[in-house]
């Protein structure tokens, strides 16, 4: 077919390379140069080193390539960029380079949706990290606005991709997952956005709007599937006993592991940690009902209802789970108003005393 | 190691993205040398651009749109020094290198051939959108034109290379 003879002779041309060696010689020569850059050449740099004492041409190449090659293919540049928040210099080759790199990499629809989910997770990982860095501009805010809507269209065009192909339950489960995040989120800047004074307020409640909009958009999304889930399993009439035993089983567990950690470090935390901690138990105590109701409706034979119970108690005990370790990202910040709150009172009890 | 970020970053685009501006440099002027050339002189402007702080929205399209003006750079000095290569080449046209006709297959050979076919303004966009899976709007910004231009002439340009390897 000559289709196929344009898509051969494209994966054809597409096979051509620059050598390992040539790739290297130019890197050199380009690393000349930005050693001549005033302030933006590296700094005491063993690679620039190596660069200036050696008289380099394209013949000697080979020889030092090989060493580079494997420094290189480490991608340590790249993991440098992960950690770019909006903002940094480094952030648009994360989302346009190092990122999409990996997307590559991900093959099939399933594992695309749950990278595309984990890619929501990360922008809004992001803007928390720009709040305790007290980074949260206006300007920020647009950038993490504008990456996360267009991720959370991507997950969505993923999972409508998904429904096509893979079981519903498959389809029900990672929107779930993604639905415990962004809520968690929600959750969480909520709640630091309470215990912000003027700096920063106006930021974190632009953002959080943003959040709850696109947490009410996936709950709508839910209501979709479940309905869906619901009718399938009627007309299959599935009974599908050992495993709904095995999930009430990892939920069941998943609740208990995370309340023993919310309990642990519930002892040592205090101001807006506490809270989030807090949130998160009264999260997973609503998990806990919810498995219950799932036992109960199982017992009186209603699948469809003890399964959609059983949901929820696995999406609200994700979400307990992911509030509680991102009350950690906070502990800093509370600390920080901990030691200013103290510094005030102390100054409060002065005047009065002078008085 | 205490690298500025800048560099970091830099290296990591010049990683991501050399093969691809070497290649489209070597099948539109068919000289290896020249072609690493170009490659070199595409990420050495990059770099001025990123030390002079000018922003750029898509590093891909900045990196192909230097190296098809060097491209065309490179013809027009030609004609310049030979009359006889006024007939001999264009700067819209894609070569298939003479030292690689041997170590590529039968099928990309036929292809770049057929590309040739092509008229001028096809050419470029289906070999973009195609060979190095650019999107639409990097190509609009590599051009200077619509999106919606180029989205029309993507279709069109391998509508036409259907019909001349006689898919239609």
């Amino acid at each position: 077919m000559n289709n196929d003879r344009i898509k051969k002779g494209i994966a054809g041309l597409q096979e051509v390379q620059i050598t390992s060696a040539e790739k290297q010689a130019i890197l050199m020569n380009l690393m000349e140069r930005i050693k001549t850059s005033p302030e933006l050449a590296p700094q005491n740099s063993w690679l620039s080193n190596i660069f200036t004492r050696t008289i380099w041409n394209r013949r000697l190449a080979p020889a030092i390539a090989v060493c580079l090659i494997f420094l290189l293919a480490s991608g340590g540049t790249l993991l440098a960029s992960e950690t770019a928040l909006p903002g940094d210099f480094l952030y648009p080759l994360k989302i346009n380079v190092a990122e999409p790199a990996g997307d590559i990499l991900t093959i099939g629809t399933s594992a695309k949706t749950k990278r595309a989910a984990e890619k929501v997770d990360r922008r809004l990982n992001e803007a928390e990290k720009l709040v305790s860095e007290g980074r949260l501009t206006p300007t920020a805010v647009n950038e993490v606005q504008k990456q996360l809507t267009s991720q959370i269209n991507k997950f969505n065009d993923l999972n409508r991709q998904l429904e096509k192909t893979a079981p519903l339950a498959e389809v029900a489960d990672l929107h779930s997952n993604y639905e415990a995040r962004i809520t968690a989120h929600s959750q969480v800047l909520t709640e630091v956005g309470n215990h912000s004074r003027l700096a920063q307020k106006k930021e974190i409640d632009l953002l959080v709007k943003t959040v709850d909009e696109k947490v009410a958009s996936a709950q709508k999304d839910r209501d979709g599937l479940e309905t869906k889930l619901t009718e399938s399993k009627q007309k299959t009439n599935n009974k599908d006993q050992s495993s709904f035993e095995r999930s009430k089983k990892d939920v069941t567990d998943y609740i208990k592991k995370t309340q023993q950690q919310i309990n642990k470090d519930f002892d040592n935390a205090h101001g807006l940690t506490k809270d989030i901690l807090s949130n998160a138990s009264d999260t997973l105590s609503e998990a806990q009902q919810n498995l219950s109701e799932a036992v109960s409706k199982d017992q009186s034979g209603d699948q469809t209802d003890a399964l959609k119970s059983l949901l929820s108690a696995k999406r609200k005990a994700l979400e307990a789970d992911i509030s509680a370790r991102k009350s950690k990202d906070f502990q800093g910040q509370a600390d920080n108003q901990n030691r200013q709150d103290r510094r005030d009172n102390r100054q409060k009890e002065r005047k009065i005393n002078n008085n | 190691m205490s690298t500025n970020p800048k560099t970091e970053g830099f290296v990591a685009i010049y990683e991501a993205k050399s093969d691809a501006i070497f290649k489209y440099c070597y099948y539109r002027t068919s000289n290896r040398e020249v072609a690493l050339d170009m490659m070199q002189e595409a990420f050495t402007r990059l770099w001025d651009a990123l030390i002079g702080n000018k922003e750029i929205v898509s590093y891909q399209a900045f990196l192909f749109t230097i190296a098809r003006n060097l491209v065309i750079d490179y013809y027009r000095k030609k004609k310049t020094l030979s009359l006889d290569a006024l007939a001999e080449t264009d700067e819209n046209e894609y070569y298939l290198p003479k030292d690689l006709s041997e170590k590529i297959n039968s099928e990309a050979r036929y292809i770049i051939d057929k590309i040739q076919e092509l008229e001028p303004q096809y050419r470029q966009v289906v070999y973009l959108r195609y060979v190095e899976e650019l999107k639409p709007q990097e190509i609009a910004e590599i051009t200077g034109e619509s999106a919606n231009v180029i989205s029309v002439r993507i279709n069109r340009g391998m509508e036409k290379l259907r019909e001349i390897v006689g898919d239609k």
